[in-house]
């Protein structure tokens, strides 16, 4: 594959991630990480201090599933549109079958009767196994640059 | 009778209906002049607030900035070794000294005109004290003892840093009471502590719902479709309420998890799942740690501090206020220095509870902001705590079907905001 070819195949990838995060179908999310992947939202605040507390950790596709079942089941919050704007998706370097790859990511969201409000902003700092053809995240620590967030964070990055 | 005299419905005469505190007025929530009451009789008054973990400034110099109701101070390591905690604020011209989270330095200097203090906040030096080819300068009997930095009371114990702005405080013992101080000391129990990690976020209601959600195991039960279907916290579970008796304002709830499948109180939760199974156990699997066989201590520490040990999930959640209809949640995540990764990794699984995304603290984050919206424009009206009585004392069994916790906390915020000739 010619890195150009590669490179549309990853931008594709970031730009279904966010479709599945942002278009109402939140089942399908977890199908974009493998089985052992990692997951982890973190402040910078705490990254930069390699401390490794944030809103959502995992350590498998298991849990992220479990995260669909509570915002679908158990988790009370109101309702809301989220959006995921990616940008600067890059390709850092090839291990084999993984890429490192980053992105810059930016998430509206707005609430019913509000106006929309930037939520988080940040960076991803991934890891993409493309091994059987499907990209899927082995890796994707999300780092955004407020600690401060405005009230609950119910969707994933 | 003028309107005036009598209040109106949305400026209630400011009086509580009942002796007892099993009705609260909604004033209390988004009245601003009782809100800088609260702040001068409470958070600049005879009480105590987190300031941090001592190993978060370790050596000599290392400094941290935090938060007492809206002023900032700074929490430093003297020559000394012990911990110091200043006003940050310049006695010069009130300019805030330090914007850092966090920090080394050997003194601390002002920014604007670099009066300059050290550890303990005593004012060194001014520049151009003496003026300019003798021209200019201060006053021959300027005294710079006069002009440090405001210091605070300071207790640490065992690596939990308190602080007030009141030297009359009575120690952190006293003030916690026997029953209080023990389960403060159950966790920080001379096992040095370290910090793993911080949270922080602005909810949109009054500071003191957030202190009557965590008293009020009464919700628990019922808005947290998560920890009752994945069977972490029954209303029935074994447990004890803990209520200090000096205050009524300071109360722990440490239970036991039922066993796997005991299912009994749920008939009545309407949002109980019954068939749901977690893909990935390992978030709810927690190791004993202590002594006894507490899976959950939830303690709120007057006016603003929480410490909760959920299974190996141990955290500090402190209250800022911003305003009345506002504040800020400050979450710090702590284990043990000696910790293996093993227990570091539990605790950040189990951190997935609490939050910002936490599967619990978000019901909690929303249906906050939900009471503020119900609140605010209905100062008039009274919320009716009766579960449990009208008595502010805790059951005497220690059973959690109980609004008694919130109703304590009124009674002691009642006295300390008292005020001659009104209906407080």
């Amino acid at each position: 594959m010619t890195d150009l070819t590669l490179h549309l195949k990853v931008t594709d990838f970031y730009t279904r991630y966010a479709e599945s995060i942002c278009d109402g179908d939140i089942e399908t999310w977890p199908e974009f990480f493998t089985e052992k992947c990692l997951y982890r939202i973190i402040p910078r605040t705490n990254y930069d201090r390699k401390l490794r507390i944030g809103p959502m950790f995992a350590e498998s596709k298991g849990a992220l599933k479990d995260r669909v079942v509570a915002i679908k089941e158990t988790l009370v919050y109101s309702a809301r549109s989220i959006t995921h704007i990616v940008g600067g998706v890059r390709i850092l370097n090839t291990e084999g079958h993984l890429l490192k790859t980053r992105s810059m990511l930016a998430i509206y969201q707005t609430l019913v009767d509000g106006t929309t409000q930037i939520q988080l902003v940040g960076r991803t700092f991934d890891s993409i196994d493309v091994g059987d053809g499907t990209p899927k995240f082995n890796e994707r620590i999300v780092v955004f640059d407020s600690e401060l967030l405005a009230g609950a964070l119910v969707f994933p990055a | 009778m003028s309107v005036q005299q009598l209040g109106s419905e949305l400026k209630p005469l400011k009086f509580w209906s009942r002796d007892d505190c099993s009705r609260i007025p909604q004033w209390v929530y988004s009245d601003t002049e009782n809100y800088s009451q609260e702040l001068e009789r409470i958070f600049y008054g005879p009480h105590w607030h987190l300031i941090g973990l001592a190993t978060e400034t370790p050596n000599t110099g290392d400094f941290k900035r935090a938060t007492i109701g809206e002023r900032s101070v700074i929490m430093t390591r003297t020559d000394s070794g012990d911990i110091s905690v200043l006003l940050n604020s310049c006695a010069h011209r009130g300019v805030e000294i330090c914007q850092a989270k966090f920090g080394t330095q050997k003194e601390i200097m002002c920014p604007y005109h670099q009066w300059t203090y050290d550890l303990n906040g005593k004012l060194m030096g001014v520049p151009f004290r003496r003026g300019v080819k003798g021209k200019g300068g201060f006053p021959a009997d300027f005294d710079t003892s006069k002009h440090g930095l405001r210091t605070l009371k300071v207790e640490n114990i065992n690596g939990a840093v308190f602080a007030s702005f009141d030297h009359n405080a009575p120690p952190m013992k006293e003030y916690l009471g026997d029953e209080n101080y023990k389960y403060l000391i159950r966790i920080f129990n001379g096992r040095p502590v370290k910090a793993i990690g911080y949270q922080r976020q602005r909810i949109k209601c009054n500071w003191k719902l957030y202190m009557e959600n965590i008293k009020d195991p009464y919700h628990a039960s019922l808005l947290h479709v998560f920890l009752i279907s994945f069977g972490l916290y029954r209303i029935d579970q074994k447990g004890e309420t803990v209520t200090d008796a000096r205050t009524l304002s300071h109360n722990v709830f440490a239970s036991i998890r039922n066993p796997p499948g005991e299912t009994s109180g749920t008939e009545e939760m309407k949002s109980f799942r019954e068939n749901l199974k977690l893909h990935d156990m390992s978030i709810v699997q927690a190791t004993k740690e202590y002594d006894d066989d507490v899976t959950i201590q939830i303690q709120t520490i007057f006016p603003d501090l929480v410490l909760q040990q959920q299974g190996n999930s141990l955290q500090m959640r402190y209250v800022i206020p911003m305003g009345p209809n506002e504040f800020e949640l400050l979450w710090t995540y702590f284990g043990y220095e000696d910790d293996t990764e093993e227990i570091t990794l539990r605790r950040l699984r189990q951190a997935n509870l609490t939050g910002p995304s936490g599967f619990v603290s978000v019901d909690d984050t929303e249906v906050l902001e939900y009471s503020r919206a119900g609140i605010g424009p209905n100062p008039s009206n009274d919320a009716v705590l009766e579960l449990g009585g009208r008595e502010a004392k805790p059951p005497a069994d220690g059973n959690m079907v109980t609004e008694g916790p919130i109703r304590g906390f009124y009674q002691y915020y009642r006295q300390v905001m008292k005020q001659e000739g009104t209906g407080f």
